[in-house]
């Protein structure tokens, strides 16, 4: 779980372009959206595609990613889950 | 005074506007369910313009791109009408649309066309030379807003007295480019669109063309007398692809054009809305139309019956709204059935309806609105004034070299040996730049963030204005396609086929302008303007066009653009105020 949530991290850095955060600066437990690291609704999307691309999994209902993308946590867990 | 003289459109529906009315006036739908997977690896439904037929209009089909072909077509079948003659020296041909040739960077379709055919310039370039007309051909690219901008910009430059005559076409074709992006952006309904419903589930994507031919010279007009009465842009400042939560700064772009048509909101008879069907979109509609105290007023959207054609939509819509005054009928809004929680007066039934004055309006990627008031009724009065302007300040960033006001300064050490993403996050750094939403731009946004950045360093020079009194105007050659390529890469491998949403959402030039207008909370007119060089005095012209008309008291404007496919760059950003 530790390891996929570092990788997640790093993904995520990755793929939303946030240039100037650090791994150790994503807090697994804290929210994503609004507060936490203010993404929005674009960076959403593409979190749907980060999933599809590095893990198979696809999410039809946008609006499922409210509860998955809350935290690193939440995120690592639907993942262990879903994973094909 | 601006006068109808002449239209075509080209759609789902049909091959001439009469074809089109003919269809809507039975409530028919052009829009299919489409499961041919070279456009889209799952069905979709869709609105598109039959090939074939379209081929069958010219002799040498081959020696023109689908896009071409729409608006060649359009502007012929619309010139057949019109007392206008294209190769008069007071006609201006003005081209709106969003991707032009986008098709040509998917290289798997081998299309026969050379590289420059890609850029939005070159395609107009090619319809400016067949019809032989003698001006530079205007073109705008301002997401979905451009089609109405573009009449509103015919407009101005008519009663300004530059041009007596105007064609104004817009067109753009569906290829997988722009219907994968829509999917990635979960914004493409599970069947036809169904604006303003309760129930709504995305909008429908779809091609088409349409032209407007307009005149200062009544004896060119058609009959009934109709007259483009005014027409103002407005940007959100609020998110590059999300409409703004309240609906605020649509309601400006009608409030404006209702000062300039001299009328009160009592006076409109219908309201021809943009009406997408997403969620977001429809519900900002309705707040703006609340607001502007036209919720009471009959209103629609075409979108039901051709899809989204995106810059062909604000014309298109435009005829229809034409067509709706001169015949004294309002057409369903096709696709409605539930009242929503915001509510406005959706037209449910075709009815007969004395429409004396009507008002369309259209938004966009990048924050943008638009609003005209068309009317047969009410003369306008051409209030133009002589203001003239000031240059208050001057920036250029071209190729890793800062001037500002033409003093060279180079605070980033070996900056010749740097790439633009190296040598702009160098910059950003160096004038201590603190926005985090700067690192997701793409190169154009970012471009254009740093050049109005040093702009308006240390100035609070825009505090004492209005937000809706600012605008900005933006001359650009190469459009979006550095991004567009990148973005083409997403969608090109088959097994590995992840169209990416956030490279998708910079494939419109005039993101660069939301990105702008987010930053500095600006929310006046907003436009982008496509030309292979940078027509200085014609920017600046247009500016002073918008002072004298009231419609802006600053403006940022200048050239932005980086160049595709050989990545040289230039930002020569004025900022212009009014000389009182």
């Amino acid at each position: 779980m530790e390891d996929l949530t570092l990788k997640l991290k790093e993904q995520i850095i990755e793929a939303l372009n946030l240039e100037d955060m650090e791994v150790d600066e994503i807090e697994t437990d804290e929210p994503l959206f609004g507060e936490g690291l203010g993404l929005d609704s674009i960076d959403a999307l593409e979190l749907i595609v980060l999933l599809e691309k590095n893990y198979g999994i696809k999410i039809e209902n946008p609006k499922d990613g409210q509860k998955i993308f809350y935290s690193i946590k939440t995120m690592a867990e639907y993942i262990t889950e879903h994973k094909s | 005074m601006v006068y109808i003289s002449g239209h075509n459109i080209i759609s789902s529906l049909g091959f001439s506007s009469s074809e089109n009315f003919k269809n809507i006036n039975k409530n028919i739908t052009g829009i299919k369910l489409w499961t041919d997977n070279t456009l889209s690896p799952e069905p979709a439904y869709v609105s598109l313009v039959n090939s074939k037929k379209l081929d069958a209009g010219f002799l040498n089909p081959d020696s023109f791109t689908k896009y071409e072909k729409l608006l060649i077509s359009s502007i012929k079948n619309a010139l057949k009408n019109s007392k206008v003659d294209i190769k008069n020296k007071k006609t201006v041909l003005i081209i709106s649309t969003t991707k032009g040739n986008i098709n040509l960077l998917n290289k798997k379709l081998n299309l026969k066309f050379e590289n420059e055919r890609v850029q939005l310039w070159k395609s107009s370039e090619i319809i400016k030379e067949y019809f032989k007309n003698p001006n530079q051909a205007i073109t705008i690219s301002n997401a979905c807003i451009s089609g109405a901008l573009a009449i509103i910009v015919a407009k101005r430059l008519i009663d300004s007295g530059k041009f007596e005559n105007a064609i104004v076409s817009g067109a753009d074709i569906l290829p997988e480019f722009t219907l994968s992006g829509f999917q990635a952006f979960k914004a493409v309904s599970d069947g036809p669109c169904k604006p303003f419903d309760a129930n709504r589930t995305g909008m429908t994507p779809g091609e088409g063309a349409g032209t407007v031919i307009l005149t200062n010279d009544k004896t060119k007009a058609l009959k009934p007398l109709i007259s483009i009465l005014g027409g103002t842009s407005s940007n959100d400042a609020n998110h590059i692809s999300g409409p703004s939560r309240t609906g605020k700064e649509l309601a400006i772009a009608i409030s404006k054009s209702f000062k300039e048509a001299n009328l009160l909101a009592k006076d409109i008879d219908y309201v021809s809305a943009h009406g997408t069907a997403t969620l977001f979109n429809d519900e900002m509609e309705a707040k703006a139309l609340s607001l502007t105290k036209l919720n009471l007023t009959h209103t629609n959207s075409f979108k039901g019956y051709l899809g989204h054609t995106f810059g062909a939509a604000g014309i298109i819509e435009t005829i229809f709204t034409i067509n709706s005054l001169s015949e004294n009928k309002l057409y369903k809004s096709l696709g409605f059935k539930n009242k929503d929680i915001n509510e406005i007066n959706i037209i449910s039934e075709n009815k007969n309806f004395n429409v004396k004055n009507a008002i369309k309006t259209a938004s966009g990627f990048g924050g943008c609105n638009a609003s005209l008031i068309v009317s047969k009724e009410k003369s306008d009065i051409n209030n133009f004034r002589k203001i003239e302007f000031v240059i208050k300040k001057k920036i250029k960033l071209q190729d890793n070299r800062l001037f500002i006001n033409d003093i060279e300064i180079n605070p980033i050490e070996n900056y010749n040996d740097l790439s633009f993403s190296k040598y702009a996050k160098a910059l950003y750094k160096f004038f201590k730049i603190k926005y985090p939403k700067y690192y997701k731009m793409d190169k154009l946004s970012k471009l254009a963030f740093l050049a109005s950045e040093i702009l308006l360093k240390d100035e609070d020079f825009l505090k004492k204005y209005d937000e809706e009194d600012i605008s900005v105007i933006i001359s650009n050659g190469s459009s979006s396609l550095d991004t567009d390529a990148e973005y083409q890469k997403t969608i090109e491998d088959k097994n590995n086929y992840f169209p990416s949403p956030s490279v998708f959402v910079y494939t419109l030039a005039n993101i660069m302008i939301g990105e702008i207008c987010i930053r500095n909370k600006i929310k006046g007119e907003n436009t982008v303007f496509i030309s292979k060089d940078f027509n200085k005095e014609f920017i600046f012209e247009y500016v002073e066009i918008l002072f004298n008309l009231g419609k802006a008291k600053v403006s940022l404007c200048g050239r932005i653009d980086y160049n595709y496919p050989h990545g040289n760059y230039i930002a020569e950003l004025y900022l212009i105020e009014m000389n009182k």
